[in-house]
């Protein structure tokens, strides 16, 4: 009582405000202790925070590239001509100055950026890179340059969760994994759509699932959906027209629409390949005027073809609802290739996911409206063809199989859709691996001189087992209940040093030769190999289990024993340290194998 | 090695793992967390705190924003939307779309401005986006009367008459939210009797022309209006049903005043025709189309031989005044085909006439008729037998000729 009545009369006799910012730090001090907020926790309840922090900027960021708009090109569909090639071209060089003078680590699209954080940076995102990005994008996605906002978001989102971690002091690794929560929370609040946007996170920026990480990852992009939605409206991306499969020949139809997106992402990448590291070879002084070239020639094709600015997404939702003819949609997805190479080759800040989703949604609805030109009562809704192909275009461009099909799915609300999806995005998938080997997010990294983890190859990395390592003949086996001297007899003819020996339920244990010869010479030679102080327990492993399982356990033991998974005490085989390192010389050098 | 991603920074400053902050080239340790020169370390509780204020202060700064993007953004979309409505009234419904789609980028849920896009392009042919829009908008509001009512059009422009029923039902039957329904209801069952009428479903069209007529409130316009329709579908009864009931609102009503003579007339009672349109033109402009009915009926009261409880002389002489019109008529017509009548016969049908008319000539007069009444049939015989043969070989009577035709054809002649 004495306690508690203290603080209320110091709190009587300050100012409201100050009592209550009193009240609610005394609660937050209490609260952790009586709940014992440890850190595992706090990571959780941070996740929250952060994906309200994220949404709350994903709002502001997205109004803010609608102003800059409406300020720069007016509220028209098809910007008058002055305005179409002045706005990008101006844009252009004070996004270039802005990012050389004040903020030259928001070059690029944010996703390498994050992942650079997360694998070299240990986390680390200046704020002033949040900053930097929100401005210079806001400026180029709102001029007119082709690129979206949903990469930038990403960084952004992981920009404010790695400050709030830092601030923290979390410990690295927290911080570490902190950054793919801000990132999932800024991508879902840009993208109305959090299933996709945990699955990219998931697949390009962490490259595994991981329980502990997973949590906060969706209840952040949860937290940010509901911001964005609360603020702007939860009405879906696009007008999605009913879905509906016309034959099974149909699917064949799909497949070809894979084939021409494969295509299409293809000749995306080969174009980033070839343009973006010469224009970065360019003298120094060039990077402040190459933004306003590509603006300004970006603005001359809009003259043209106005629907090629920004992120265009009201296009892509024309184009779903067959508000434009197979002819022109090829024309825009060929023109949208051209200006987003322009556009990021340029090192305008700014992401790729809404022209790689643009290009597909034209190529699908030029596909689709192709086949129904030649085949009308085969084809069903050109709608659905634009839907499958940004699924098609996003799978084959940016390689991430998963959340391509999952998109798709979670834009359309209609799951009866997969079977196209899949096989649109599976062809495309492998048409753009097969004649590109590196994915597009590694090669941009590697232009940019650093060398981040291929998800694509952690996603395909075959795991060694310590079945690959182990030797099924596992010599002799003693048995516990053995006296020393009955023993002793039968070792002492055999070449090993060392050899197992069953405790029955108790498990294994391993004693040498050299032990046991000792025992017998002291005279012990009655009791049993069970019974020896001396008897070290060994951990076991089963054959099924990752070799590097087998590496960690392995200790200073000789060797140890490997189980079945039905019985502990039937034994498969033995492993040893050096079973183990010839077998991974074996798969990664093409060393010799352990013996099997 | 600095965060950032351009290699040639990675000699100058680093990130420190503790605190973050750069560390300057050259410097192995951060200036920061240096020993002794460590801040004091942070709450956590001061920076959940810190957090929490600048949630709540974005908060405020997004609320205000986006209140501020959307009230922009319906603005914007209003200004189009009034710029389209402008360009589909002026009949440029191509730029009425671009108008409309514009409008719609910034208010993706107005269902008007959708409902617009769609009438300007279906004015403007361009019916498949139409549709998609209308479904778009049928799937969202099943019963809106509006948009049932475009489909119904859309299915009307391509003669799908099941699609273009459904839906004009729909329409009628619909909700017009915001809207005085009844009119609308009316345009709507209106369009789709004119639909029907167009397609040759007659039968279709006139009960929904009987149920319109039966749902009509007391005004004297709409009245006359579907008793117009009535007229047109010669249902000359129901018609005069309808132009009476207008009268009954408003008895000065021209238009009904006018249907109202010609369906009496059309029902062969010229003389309320007559009275009809005569208060037609004391209460309107003299309408000359009007005047020639008028005129008409008067010549056909006037020229009526049967009429009743007329006097022999007066029947007598209407008859003479008929065959002298018949005669004058065959004489006029056989001139305009150059054909000679009264020469040696030839045996054309004119010339066959003519003789008959020569042979009953003598007996034409009015003291013989007056005392022979089979002479009264057999001239009007003749005359309804030259009416029927000059209308086809000289085309239809005019003035009183007209008249003759029509006292002859109302009392079975001809």
């Amino acid at each position: 009582m004495a306690e508690s009545s203290q603080p209320a009369a110091a709190v009587s006799t300050s100012s409201p405000p100050r009592r209550w910012a009193k009240a609610l730090r005394a609660g937050l001090q209490v609260v952790p202790e009586q709940l014992s907020l440890g850190e595992g926790q706090l990571f959780l309840l941070l996740a929250i925070l952060i994906g309200l922090l994220a949404g709350l900027s994903v709002v502001c960021f997205q109004v803010a590239i609608e102003w800059v708009h409406w300020w720069l090109l007016g509220s028209a569909l098809a910007p008058s001509p002055w305005r179409a090639i002045l706005a990008p071209t101006l844009a252009g060089l004070a996004v270039a100055a802005l990012v050389m003078k004040l903020f030259p680590r928001v070059r690029g699209s944010g996703v390498n950026q994050t992942k650079a954080a997360v694998y070299i940076y240990d986390g680390y995102i200046p704020f002033s890179t949040v900053v930097g990005k929100f401005l210079t994008c806001a400026l180029a996605i709102g001029s007119g340059q082709s690129l979206g906002p949903e990469d930038p978001s990403l960084q952004i989102g992981a920009g404010i969760a790695s400050a709030l971690g830092r601030r923290l002091r979390l410990s690295r690794d927290k911080v570490r994994l902190i950054a793919p929560v801000g990132a999932a929370a800024g991508l879902a609040a840009a993208f109305n759509a959090p299933i996709s946007a945990v699955l990219f996170v998931i697949e390009e920026v962490i490259g595994r699932w991981s329980a502990g990480v997973l949590g906060a990852i969706v209840l952040s992009a949860v937290s940010a959906t509901v911001i964005e939605r609360g603020f702007l409206g939860s009405e879906p991306l696009f007008r999605i027209p009913v879905y509906r499969l016309v034959h099974d020949w149909e699917l064949g139809a799909y497949a070809i629409l894979g084939a021409v997106g494969g295509l299409a992402s293809l000749i995306l990448v080969k174009l980033l390949s070839y343009l973006r590291p010469r224009l970065k070879a360019l003298p120094r002084r060039t990077q402040y005027v190459q933004p306003a070239a590509a603006g300004l020639l970006i603005g001359v094709m809009a003259l043209w073809l106005p629907q090629v600015t920004g992120a265009g997404y009201q296009v892509m939702d024309q184009a779903i609802n067959r508000e434009y003819a197979w002819r022109m949609l090829a024309l825009l997805a060929a023109a949208k290739i051209l200006a987003t190479g322009l556009s990021f080759s340029s090192g305008t800040p700014g992401g790729m996911f809404a022209p790689t989703l643009f290009i597909g949604a034209m190529v699908g609805g030029a596909v689709g409206g192709l086949e129904r030109h030649f085949f009308p009562g085969l084809t069903g809704s050109v709608g659905a063809y634009a839907l499958v192909g940004m699924g098609t275009l996003f799978a084959g461009f940016l390689r991430a199989p998963m959340t391509s099909a999952f998109m798709v799915l979670e834009l359309s609300g209609n799951y009866s859709i997969i079977v196209p999806v899949m096989i649109s995005n599976a062809i495309a998938y492998f048409i753009s691996r097969r004649y590109q080997t590196v994915p597009i997010f590694d090669l941009l990294a590697r232009q940019d001189g650093f060398h981040l983890p291929s998800m694509e190859e952690q996603r395909e990395e075959s795991t060694l087992r310590v079945e690959d390592a182990m030797r099924r003949d596992a010599g002799v086996i003693l048995d516990g209940r053995q006296p020393i001297a009955e023993a002793l007899q039968i070792i002492a003819t055999r070449p090993e040093e060392h050899f197992l020996v069953r405790l029955g339920c108790r498990g294994w244990s391993g004693v040498s030769k050299e032990l046991v010869a000792w025992q017998a010479g002291q005279g012990r030679g009655g009791v049993t190999l069970a019974e020896l102080p001396e008897n070290i327990r060994l951990p076991w492993l089963h054959p099924d289990q990752p070799l590097e399982v087998a590496l960690r356990r392995i200790d200073d033991h000789p060797a140890l024993p490997v189980v079945s998974r039905l019985d502990p005490q039937v034994l498969e085989g033995v492993i040893s340290l050096e079973d183990i390192l010839n077998t991974y010389r074996a798969a990664y050098l093409g060393g010799p194998t352990a013996g099997r | 090695m600095a965060p950032a991603h351009a290699p040639e920074e990675s000699a100058r400053d680093r990130p420190c793992p503790k605190c973050g902050r750069l560390i300057p080239r050259g410097s192995l340790e951060c200036p920061r967390c240096l020993p002794g020169a460590l801040p004091r370390p942070h709450d956590v509780e001061a920076v959940l705190l810190g957090s929490l204020l600048i949630l709540g202060l974005l908060f405020a700064v997004t609320g205000f924003a986006t209140r501020l993007y959307h009230a922009q953004q319906k603005a914007i979309a209003q200004h189009w939307f009034a710029k389209g409505q402008q360009e589909l009234r002026a009949g440029h419904a191509d730029r009425a779309v671009v108008d409309f789609r514009t409008a719609l980028v910034y208010q993706r849920d107005n269902s008007q401005i959708e409902l617009r896009l769609a009438q300007a392009l279906a004015t403007a042919n361009r019916t498949d986006e139409a549709r998609s829009y209308l479904e778009d908008l049928r799937s969202r509001e099943p019963e809106n009367g509006p948009v049932n009512l475009e489909l119904g059009r859309l299915a009307a422009r391509q003669g799908d008459l099941r699609a273009a029923l459904t839906y004009y039902r729909s329409a009628i039957y619909g909700d017009w939210a915001g809207q005085d329904a009844a009119p609308e209801r009316r345009a709507a069952r209106l369009e789709l009797y004119h639909f029907l009428m167009s397609h040759g479903a007659t039968a279709e069209a006139q009960a929904e022309l009987m149920t319109l007529a039966a749902t009509l409130p007391p005004d004297p316009n709409l009245h006359a209006q579907v008793g117009q329709l009535f007229l047109d579908a010669g249902e000359n009864d129901q018609a005069l049903k309808e132009f009476q009931s207008a009268l009954q609102e408003d008895r000065h009503n021209l238009r009904a005043l006018v249907g109202a003579g010609e369906a009496e007339f059309r029902l062969g009672r010229y003389s309320p025709a007559r009275a009809y349109w005569e208060r037609a033109l004391s209460y309107g402009p003299r309408n000359p189309e009007i005047v020639r009915r008028f005129q008409i009926a008067n010549a056909v009261l006037s020229l009526d031989p049967y009429a009743p409880g007329l006097p022999a002389a007066v029947r007598g002489h209407r008859v003479a005044e008929a065959f002298r019109l018949a005669m004058a008529r065959l004489t006029k017509c056989a001139r305009a085909r150059g054909e000679s009548l009264g020469g040696p016969e030839k045996g054309t049908p004119l010339e066959s006439l003519y003789g008959r008319g020569a042979r009953l000539r003598p007996r034409a007069k009015e003291a013989a008729l007056r005392r022979d009444p089979d002479l009264i049939t057999a001239v009007m015989d003749w005359v309804a037998d030259v009416e029927t043969l000059t209308a086809s070989y000289c085309g239809p009577a005019q003035g009183l000729d007209e008249a003759l035709v029509l006292v002859v054809r109302e009392h079975g002649g001809a």
